[in-house]
């Protein structure tokens, strides 16, 4: 055969295939955008909340300290907002709220699930909890609602003196729990269990192993385990990966970003990075992790660190030297970090340059027994429409700041009765249709913040 | 994302679903899945930037150009070999030359690893040229000719029926002038 020949054989071949049902299915372009939503919304809430919240606090509140000096141009902050809604829950105590449509879903000690109108703020449903002494979990997290159905926590044995944690898919709709399925441990955070497209990532059986659930059913439909390494679970795109980090000295200092099959669970590894690191978020495409560079013994102590940046596709890893841990949320290829006495510290995901930093102007108290510890502000919750970064402190302060400049752009205030210190807990922030809902304690409200005209 | 904008996005995806799959098949070796995601990954990205982009179309297909490039790269060679059946609709060899022939190239196609399918698809469906497929998938022209060359010769040694070149060099398309839009 000729090159002739052979050019018209393959664009013969080519041309006249067809895949067998070609056509759209059903609603594939709502499929599509939901998907990106889901995409966003793990990149703005990230998946830092918890453990600025506890884990990394000390890290945090020292890494990133002071200003770079270079400040935004002033520009007109609007004060102006609409409170919607506020509405105290029942309950004494709340651990984390999540969003869906049309409603805002919490948990907490005395309940598993709650289900709050987004529109009007009234509680619609609720599910008590077994034992309404059970422990809570402050800084933990909602697993999220998929198809009418909240994945949530609640005690495996109430009542008992180590009650352990079951993962529970509770029907919205009927209000009856689907399924449970315990868990390894007492952790409830956003590593515990995760939702990917075809299923749930339960931290189970073991803390070395995942399985993946049937989100209808609860069914293992596959699970994974592995040794030497602590793994957090997270969903990117849809696709379950492992961010593994040594558990020990003794382990290979390696840390891997490994991929697992959605349908099998096969593993694969897509890059791995010498020495331990710390899960940061993810940046479209790309991986953060942030890891120590001056000798420190463990990522609560304060130094030089490494932002490493893990391109999924392709496994091309790039590493940048940065003056503390950049923990905190992703937006649009912005890390936002929380800094030394109430600042947000702004980051380049790219290349880990330090873009803006800005005083919040937020009450954060000193807890008196325990002067080095202090209130939290929430993570932020940013508006990517909008371009701004908020933030909420636990006396009901609101602050907006442009994302790109750092720029305060918006002041709010929500009144809430007055509490005693709780160090170390931060209430819960989110964006919610170009306004946010927020949680401290056991208030809730939805609040739409009034932004000046651009260009003022 | 307004209302309007919704709204063009659901007709495009409507529209060209089955054009792109099929490109997604070709591309990912006719699995069915992969396919599947590597549509609705350049739908998504697409879908981030849709009221600036002019041509959507185009600018899907080069997003699953470069998608299908990255996860060449990051595959290991084992898995570079394997892959699902390509065309299974290539019907029966039933003595006639043509029928055949398909048979033999789909088959000999269906063999080649991604990147080297993934070449031969950019060049003889897509029907674009070497710089225009260079241009595509961020590599030079002279790795685009030899890629193709190889690809060539390669499903050559898995089809003997083909034989051997008439001319060894000219077998890609040598025209870099593109060739029209893709059908």
């Amino acid at each position: 055969m000729n090159a002739d020949q052979l050019d018209r054989a393959i664009r013969d071949v080519l041309h006249t295939w067809t895949p067998d049902n070609p056509s759209a299915p059903a609603d594939i372009a709502g499929r599509i955008v939901r998907r990106r939503r889901r995409r966003i919304l793990v990149r703005a809430t990230g998946a830092a909340l918890g453990l600025t919240g506890i884990a990394f606090g000390a890290a945090l509140a020292t890494g990133a300290g002071g200003d770079n000096g270079a400040q935004p141009p002033a520009s007109r902050v609007s004060k102006q907002s609409n409170l919607l809604w506020q509405t105290t829950m029942p309950g004494k105590s709340w651990d984390a709220c999540t969003t869906g449509p049309g409603a805002v879903y919490c948990r907490g000690v005395e309940y598993d699930g709650i289900g709050v109108n987004a529109r009007t703020g009234k509680v619609t449903w609720q599910q008590k909890a077994k034992d309404v002494n059970g422990g809570s979990s402050p800084a933990g997290s909602l697993p999220g609602i998929r198809d009418k159905v909240l994945y949530t926590y609640a005690d495996h044995a109430p009542g008992a003196p180590r009650a352990g944690t079951d993962l529970v898919a509770l029907d919205i709709g009927s209000r009856q729990v689907l399924w449970k399925h315990e868990l390894a441990d007492d952790s409830r955070n956003q590593a515990s269990a995760v939702l990917f497209d075809g299923g749930i990532l339960a931290n189970s059986p073991t803390f070395k192993s995942v399985a993946a659930l049937d989100d209808r059913t609860g069914r293992t439909l596959w699970t994974y385990s592995w040794k030497k390494a602590d793994c957090d679970r997270v969903a990117i795109g849809g696709v379950p990966y492992l961010m593994c980090s040594p558990d020990s000295e003794k382990a290979p200092q390696r840390s891997a970003i490994v991929r697992l099959d959605p349908a099998t669970g096969k593993p694969r590894t897509v890059a791995t990075v010498n020495g331990p690191t710390a899960y940061i978020g993810t940046d479209g495409d790309a991986v953060l992790l942030g890891g120590m560079a001056g000798g420190q013994r463990s990522f609560r102590d304060s130094g030089p660190a490494t932002l490493t940046r893990v391109d999924l596709s392709s496994g091309k890893v790039s590493q940048y030297p940065l003056d503390g841990l950049p923990m905190g949320v992703i937006a649009d290829g912005i890390i936002l970090a929380s800094g030394r006495n109430s600042s947000a510290v702004a980051y380049s995901a790219n290349n880990g340059k330090r873009l803006w930093s800005r005083d919040l102007g937020l009450k954060l108290r000193k807890d008196s027994r325990e002067p080095t510890m202090r209130e939290l502000a929430s993570a932020a919750a940013v508006d990517l429409d909008s371009r701004v970064a908020y933030y909420l402190d636990p006396s009901g302060h609101l602050v907006g700041l442009d994302l790109d400049s750092g720029a305060m752009r918006w002041r709010g205030r929500v009144q809430v009765p007055k509490s005693p210190v709780e160090a170390g807990i931060a209430p819960e922030l989110m964006v919610y249709d170009h306004g946010l809902i927020g949680q401290i304690g056991g208030e809730l409200f939805r609040i739409k913040p009034v932004l000046p005209k651009t260009g003022s | 994302m307004d209302p309007q904008d919704h709204e063009r996005f659901r007709d495009f995806v409507d529209a060209r679903w089955s054009a792109l799959l099929r490109l997604a098949n070709l591309l990912t070796g006719g699995d069915r899945h992969e396919a599947e995601d590597l549509v609705q990954i350049a739908l998504m990205k697409a879908l981030g930037r849709w009221r600036h982009i002019d041509d959507p179309e185009g600018y899907v297909r080069k997003v699953m150009y470069r998608q299908q490039i990255s996860r060449w790269r990051l595959r290991r060679p084992h898995r570079e070999a394997t892959f699902a059946a390509l065309p299974e609709d290539l019907g029966v060899a039933d003595g006639t030359s043509a029928a055949d022939l398909r048979i033999t190239v789909g088959q000999a196609l269906a063999q080649l690893t991604p990147r080297q399918r993934t070449m031969l698809v950019l060049r003889y469906f897509e029907d674009l040229s070497e710089t225009e497929v260079a241009s595509a998938l961020g590599c030079s022209v002279g790795t685009v000719r030899s890629t193709t060359h190889r690809s060539l010769a390669r499903l050559r040694s898995l089809a003997p029926e083909l034989g051997a070149p008439a001319q060894a060099v000219a077998a890609a398309p040598s025209s870099n002038i593109p060739k029209g839009a893709h059908t």
